[in-house]
């Protein structure tokens, strides 16, 4: 019977002593069954990881099974051919118990995963050339922005540097996507970080003696989350360089007022985490932003802060998000949100 | 920072080629010239002996701008910076060994680039 499945089968002693293949196994093995002598032995199966690092005999789900006690184990492996040649291959073990429950011996399954991994591979591949796609399409639509925002005069220039900045918001998300293996999270501790350099640096945060302080947790985010708290997080850092700080009061003589923006990432003992970006500044700074959540006022006369007011809004629902603001040293305003 | 730099962009998306362009001259930088294959990068190199080169990886008509940098430094010190939208781990470690003065990930925003760019003449 064991001829007519179409997988390898090898059965294995109490000991772990292979004592039966089926033809399957030395057809697509290109070599006899090794009655390899116990869990000690499986080297004598030559196969090796995705990394190119050989499988030790321990490592082979039949020693996991028989020595370990799994109840179900399994692992793929590029397995050496009699002839040399490669394939992959997924190795398959369980027990075989008495009526008394004590293993007797173990049953291992071989199957053909070739085709899998070449799918799987060529999936892999699609997927970088998306990604690539998708980021150099960005980086172009801030380049056309960033050009056109060069040739405007006055307003409309403030303008298009305002949307060029919020393209490169979700653009700077989408360069961080790759920065681990993972490509549909990010990082946002560590992001949040490089992200408010960048946004400093662009805003003219030293030339102004205004410091930008990031205080964050490390939190995996998925992109879908990463993207619009990144823009809000540029709306509101963004207002307060605008509104929080007159110029003619930074770094006057005598004064020891330390003129900061901090934006701070933190956990709640809920489990749920916060946004919060506060400034010990003077004038509207923050508020400017989010006191007409509450009042639901009128997107007022500057295009800066009405449609910056409307996409924090609008992405705060996105999120399920509450904020909250309130006056301290400065405007605080915080963001709450589920991860 | 004081220290302007002469430098060669190889990248074969012209507009993102002139939009860096355009913010490293706005930080006072000499571009010497933009190159858009792998042939043209290593033959403006040899000719305007830039102190810097922008490198994406990938170029036109299949160029690699990887392969590119390994020419020109048979002939010629260059500093480099790579800037590409597939800087995964992997191709991380591959680039190392060119010892780059710093990698970018695409997208990046023009004052990313300058700084990046100042933290390399330093």
């Amino acid at each position: 019977m064991l001829e007519t499945v179409p997988v390898g089968v090898v059965l294995a002693d109490a000991n772990g002593q292979i004592v039966h293949g089926n033809s399957w196994v030395e057809r697509t093995l290109r070599h006899p069954v090794r009655h390899s002598a116990d869990t000690e032995s499986y080297g004598e199966w030559v196969s090796f990881h995705a990394d190119g690092r050989q499988v030790e005999s321990h490592e082979y789900p039949l020693a996991r099974v028989i020595k370990d006690g799994e109840d179900h184990a399994e692992l793929d492996v590029h397995y050496q051919r009699g002839d040399g040649s490669l394939f992959w291959m997924r190795v398959i073990c369980e027990p075989v118990r008495n009526a008394n429950g004590e293993t007797i011996g173990a049953t291992v399954a071989l199957v053909d995963i070739e085709d899998e991994m070449r799918l799987l591979e060529e999936k892999e591949i699609l997927l970088g050339e998306v990604n690539h796609r998708v980021k150099n399409s960005l980086q172009l639509v801030g380049a056309i922005l960033s050009l056109q925002a060069r040739s405007a005069q006055d307003e409309a220039a403030t303008l298009l540097q305002a949307a060029s900045a919020r393209v490169q918001a979700i653009s700077s998300v989408h360069a961080a996507l790759y920065h681990d293996d993972d490509v549909r999270t990010v990082e946002f501790g560590s992001y949040l970080h490089r992200f408010c350099d960048r946004l400093a640096d662009a805003l003219g945060a030293s030339a102004r003696g205004i410091a930008l302080k990031v205080d964050a947790e490390p939190l995996v985010l998925s992109a879908d989350k990463a993207v619009p708290l990144s823009l809000i997080v540029n709306e509101l850092v963004t207002n307060a360089f605008k509104y929080a700080f007159a110029d003619d009061l930074i770094g006057s003589e005598g004064d020891d007022h330390d003129t900061s923006i901090i934006v701070r990432l933190a956990s709640n003992s809920d489990g749920t985490f916060f946004v919060e970006v506060s400034d010990n500044g003077v004038g509207a700074g923050t508020k400017s932003a989010s006191e007409s959540f509450s009042h639901d006022q009128n997107m007022g006369s500057s295009e800066r802060t009405g449609l910056g007011t409307t996409l924090i809004k609008t992405l705060a629902r996105q999120l399920d998000a509450t904020i909250t603001k309130k006056q301290a040293d400065g405007w605080i305003v915080r963001l709450e949100f589920e991860p | 920072m004081d220290h302007k730099l002469r430098i060669l962009i190889v990248e074969d998306e012209l507009l993102i080629a002139l939009d860096a362009e355009m913010a490293l001259q706005d930080a006072g930088h000499d571009i010497v010239g933009t190159a858009t294959t792998e042939e043209q990068a290593v033959e403006m190199a040899i000719s305007q002996k830039p102190e810097l080169m922008i490198v994406d990886l990938r170029l036109a008509h299949g160029g690699c701008g990887r392969a590119a940098v390994e020419r020109i430094r048979l002939i010629l010190d260059v500093e480099v910076i790579f800037a590409s939208g597939n800087l995964d781990p992997a191709m991380r470690a591959r680039l190392e060994g060119l010892e780059p003065v710093a990698m970018l990930s695409k997208p990046y925003g023009g004052d990313e680039l300058v700084r990046t760019v100042e933290t390399a003449a330093a």
